[in-house]
């Protein structure tokens, strides 16, 4: 697989280097194609959970552009693809755009991402026993592909088609909750999105209208097997003096969904006073679920109230869903330099669904040991919610009264949530039906000041709600956010930027309080054209406390989360002809309630060999030091040597 | 969990057929270089006489371009923005004479042919170029009115450069994207570059575009949602959109209930350093009527694997198959 990929790559690779240089006699092009390599200690898995840079071939960047048609006639008067970080990810994109004033606009874009989890304290209930890594792991593969075509841009009428692909694949470990103890699973996964497109715009005079109807379909697939070696389960204790365990269990799901989309918009331009704004967005959803699990064992069910050896178990799920989501928004402008603005918009989501579950038990025999016959239990679970959004809006902002700019707007939200009992049960079946509604006001007011080489920046948000939907929810909340900008001339620029939130919910058996600060400033020194430096300090502090519930006395309990965090960055640009180098350090520690420190060293130093030719070395360090573990440690370096070819 | 590392030949593949293209169309496009060679009416244009650089630059520019098909005169697009260039080099350079693009009043330029929202010549009292397909959910963005608008302390320039953009920059960015936002939202970016878990960021994977619309208005409407008018989130994790039979976040919480998308202290972007934490503090009953709080179970939080609730319940973001979430 290896050497296939590389004489892909290879191949691709002399490509590209040959296009390259026809290329260059006419577009403007920066392209940089090099080998990383990567040396990594501690936790590898840790490393790849949080950065993920593998060493191997990598195109680092590419831009290709063009946008002068200089009178010729052809199919294209734009041109501009830019390519970055494609080869040993952990992510990367492509974009290309081409048109043709007035006559098509194309733009494709790839993105790619290899998604990696593997961490030793997260979800693992065994690690005090030794245990690492985690039971709940992947690593995944995402591809989108998203690809639009405009035809006639700009005129009467414009047809637009599309088309999104997005596929999510690759292996996992999970765990399975059955006969009273958790087991782990292999599985592997398999998902695909897509929703083709097509639709118009429509200008004329001073309507434009916007219609695109999309069509998307998903399908997944997930197969799971029991791990070797896990079927003692993650409990040692006996359930009614019995060990629980698994000799197989293997179980298969496939769902589809199928959503065609409607979204219309239009706006009417009420000549220079203002203009109005509409949306309407409609879908209507299905879901079918389908699989069967089989397992053979040594387990409990507490429903059947019965000891079993086998399960045969059959399900099909079924969703319709419904949602809407319509704005209407109207913008004034009664004097130069004065906005008045004011909406109105509801989401509506509605959703019922039912499973029908099958289930045979198969060995069954009583708590003191009486063998009976197998057990068939049938389940017809049906559920159903409601949920709306409403928000009105109203707004006026001055933003050039001499050197200041101000804003203010006020606006109101009303939540609604139906939810028919079965679909709460999450945690303990029962209790959970009803209706919950929640009010919001919202009150937003930002101030900017700009004169000379002094900048101001001032924000504040105020909200109260009537009550809570949930419990997390605040019902009061209020932000201010302030940043101050000194630039003198070339030579400096000074910032600082503060924000402070607070909130709370004061309701009856809830009670909970949050603040959350964070304080940075950031000084860019350029004291010649070839030489720069940037400082910058932020500080981060959070510390939320909310009451729950202790399940085992039924006593309250104080869930606090603090952050407390500081980090220090510093860099240099060295850009003395015809070296150039670019380095930043920094360092972040959190002291809150998962204390950890991180080391980040970033260089870059680029040598020309030739004219439009240059050599580029890379340097990446990283150290992650946890204090409460040292499960998760790792330090790693990364070294890339490009090869750079700029010509524009 | 071995992974193939060496995937890049195909994605090269489809990048060497988007050059062959290039390759094909390079008959028609030209860099600045090459187009002053051919002799555009603009670089033998009495502008470029003083401002050569800032002309040589603009040849290549997507303006000269757009203005050209505008009807502008080839050898005097510089007047559509820069009003009284002819007074200014009749006159020998008088700089009183013509518009110099700073600032706020600057930025005001911009928006004669760039207002997203149906555009409007006061001059004339006609529409010009109203952009119906710039996207489904118009009421959300607008570069004359959303939260970048022209003001003096931020504008159109102060973001973008029309005569010194960067190169690898697309949209005629003064830099590239993570380093243009922290200019303004530093604490953000901070979070981007220290935290642990993080979106990868500027590296080829996603941007700040990718989630937020920069001419969106204030708040959660700079997001730019779903086709389906859901957070910007499950455009990429797609298999957590659902409907599910037993969805878990729709009800009143969204992805930002649990997750902290500019970058966390804690695995999975966790706004809680424990899993137990994030779950029991909606779901805890304390005499609070909410959605949620259910009374305990039989849980026992002294033991470990009843700490890490997504032990069990591994459905956490909706299940078609189990109403507690547990596959």
């Amino acid at each position: 697989m290896r050497h296939k990929g590389l004489t892909r790559f290879a191949l691709a690779a002399a490509l590209v280097l040959l296009a390259v240089p026809a290329l260059a006699q006419n577009f403007p092009l920066d392209v940089e194609l090099g080998y990383r390599i990567v040396n990594n200690s501690g936790n590898v898995d840790m490393y790849r959970s949080q950065i993920n840079e593998k060493e191997g071939f990598l195109l680092r960047s590419m831009t290709l552009a063009s946008s002068d048609f200089n009178g010729s006639i052809g199919f294209a008067d734009k041109f501009r693809l830019d390519v970055s970080d494609i080869g040993a990810g952990p992510a990367g994109s492509i974009r290309f755009e081409m048109g043709k004033s007035e006559i098509y606009k194309f733009r494709f874009t790839y993105n790619r991402w290899q998604m990696f989890s593997v961490l030793p304290a997260f979800a693992n209930p065994l690690l005090s026993s030794g245990i690492v890594p985690g039971q709940q792991t992947y690593q995944r593969l995402r591809n989108v592909y998203d690809a639009e075509l405009e035809i006639l841009p700009g005129k009467i009428f414009t047809p637009i088609v599309g088309f999104t692909y997005n596929r999510y694949t690759g292996p996992s470990t999970s765990t399975i909750h059955v006969g009273q103890d958790e087991f782990r699973l292999n599985q592997s996964f398999t998902s695909y999105d897509s929703e083709p497109r097509v639709g118009f715009a429509f200008a004329t005079g001073p309507v434009a209208i916007n219609f695109m109807q999309g069509w998307r379909k998903y399908h997944d697939e997930t197969q799971s097997l029991l791990t070797p070696g896990a079927g003692a389960g993650n409990s040692t204790v006996t359930i009614l003096g019995q060990q629980q365990s698994l000799i197989s269990y293997s179980s298969s799901a496939v769902t589809d969904v199928r959503i065609p989309v409607s979204t219309a918009s239009g706006v009417w331009q009420l000549g220079c006073f203002g203009k109005v704004l509409g949306t309407y967005v409609r879908g209507t959803g299905s879901t079918e679920t389908q699989g069967p699990t089989n397992l053979d064992g040594t387990l409990v069910n507490f429903d059947i109230a019965r000891f079993f050896g086998g399960l045969n178990e059959t399900a099909s799920s079924s969703v319709q869903n419904l949602f809407w989501r319509g704005a209407v928004r109207a913008e004034l402008t009664p004097m130069d330099g004065v906005e008045v603005s004011g909406g109105w918009v509801k989401n509506f989501r509605e959703l019922t669904g039912f499973e029908l579950l099958s289930q045979i038990f198969y060995n069954t025999a009583l708590y003191g040991g009486t063998p009976t016959a197998n057990v068939q239990q049938i389940l017809n679970i049906n559920n159903g919610l409601s949920r709306s959004e409403e928000t009105f809006d109203l707004g006026v902002a001055a933003r050039k009264v001499g050197p200041f700019g101000l804003r203010f707007s006020y606006s109101h939200t009303k939540q609604g949530t139906s939810v028919s009992e079965d679909v709460a049960e999450i945690v303990v079946p029962g209790g959970q039906s009803g209706e919950y509604k929640r009010a919001i006001n919202t009150y937003d007011a930002g101030l900017t000041f700009s004169l000379g080489i002094l900048t101001l920046g001032g924000e504040y948000r105020g909200q109260n709600a009537d009550q809570s939907v949930m419990r997390s929810d605040f019902t009061a909340r209020t932000t201010w956010r302030g940043r101050a900008v000194v630039q003198i001339g070339k030579l400096a620029r000074i910032a600082g930027t503060g924000q402070w939130t607070s909130e709370s919910n004061d309701s009856l058996g809830i009670n909970s309080t949050g603040t959350f600060r964070q304080v940075g400033g950031d000084v860019d020194l350029t004291p010649t054209e070839w030489l720069s430096f940037r400082f910058s300090g932020n500080n981060f502090a959070a510390q939320t406390h909310i009451p729950i519930l202790n399940p085992i006395n039924l006593s309250a309990l104080d869930s606090v989360n603090i952050g407390d965090g500081r980090s220090y960055e510093g860099g240099m640009i060295l850009r003395m002809k015809p070296v150039q180098l670019d380095v930043s350090g920094g360092k972040y520690w959190n002291f809150g309630s998962f204390g950890f420190r991180m080391d980040r060293v970033r260089g870059r130093l680029e040598v020309p060999l030739v004219k439009r030719f240059s050599v580029v070395g890379e340097l990446g360090y990283d150290r992650y030091t946890e204090t409460a573990y040292t499960y998760g440690d790792f330090g790693s370096t990364r070294v890339g040597l490009y090869a750079h070819w700029a010509a524009f | 969990m071995r992974t193939r590392f060496l995937l890049p030949g195909g994605i090269l593949l489809v990048v060497a057929l988007l050059l062959l293209v290039g390759l094909v169309a390079s008959p028609v496009l030209a860099s600045p270089a090459a187009a002053a060679k051919k002799g555009d009416p603009l670089a033998e244009s009495v502008c470029a006489n003083c401002h050569g650089d800032q002309v040589k630059a603009f040849l290549a520019n997507p303006h000269n371009r757009g203005l050209k098909a505008k009807g502008w005169r080839e050898d005097a697009v510089c007047e559509a923005c820069h009003t009284g260039a002819s007074k200014h080099a009749d006159s020998g350079g008088d700089a009183a004479l013509v518009k110099s693009l700073k600032g706020v009043t600057g930025a005001e330029a911009c928006l004669t042919c760039h207002d997203k929202i149906g555009n409007y010549n006061c001059a004339t009292c006609s529409p010009v170029g109203a952009k119906a397909s710039q996207g489904a959910l118009i009421d959300t963005a607008s570069h004359a009115t959303g939260a970048h608008a022209p003001q003096p302390a931020v504008n159109c320039l102060s973001c973008h450069s029309i005569h010194s953009s960067e190169f690898t920059a697309p949209r005629l960015l003064r830099k590239k994207q993570l380093d243009l936002c922290e200019t303004c939202h530093s604490t953000e970016v901070a979070s981007f570059r220290n935290k642990p878990y993080v979106h990868h960021v500027g590296r080829g994977g996603i941007d700040c575009t990718s989630c937020h619309e920069p001419h969106g208005r204030q708040g959660k409407n700079s997001l730019k949602l779903t086709r389906s008018g859901e957070l910007p989130c499950l455009s990429c994790h797609t298999e957590k959109k659902g409907p599910f039979v037993f969805p878990h976040g729709n009800y009143s919480g969204d992805c930002l209930t649990c997750h902290e998308p500019h970058g966390s202290n804690y695995p999975k972007m966790l706004k809680r350093a424990n899993v137990s934490q994030v779950c029991l503090e909606c779901h805890s009953r304390l005499g609070a009527n909410v959605l949620g709080g259910q009374p305990p179970s039989i849980h026992n939080l002294n033991q470990a694997r009843w700490q890490n609730c997504t032990t069990c319940h591994t459905a956490v973001h909706g299940s078609n198959r189990d109403p507690q979430l547990l596959k």
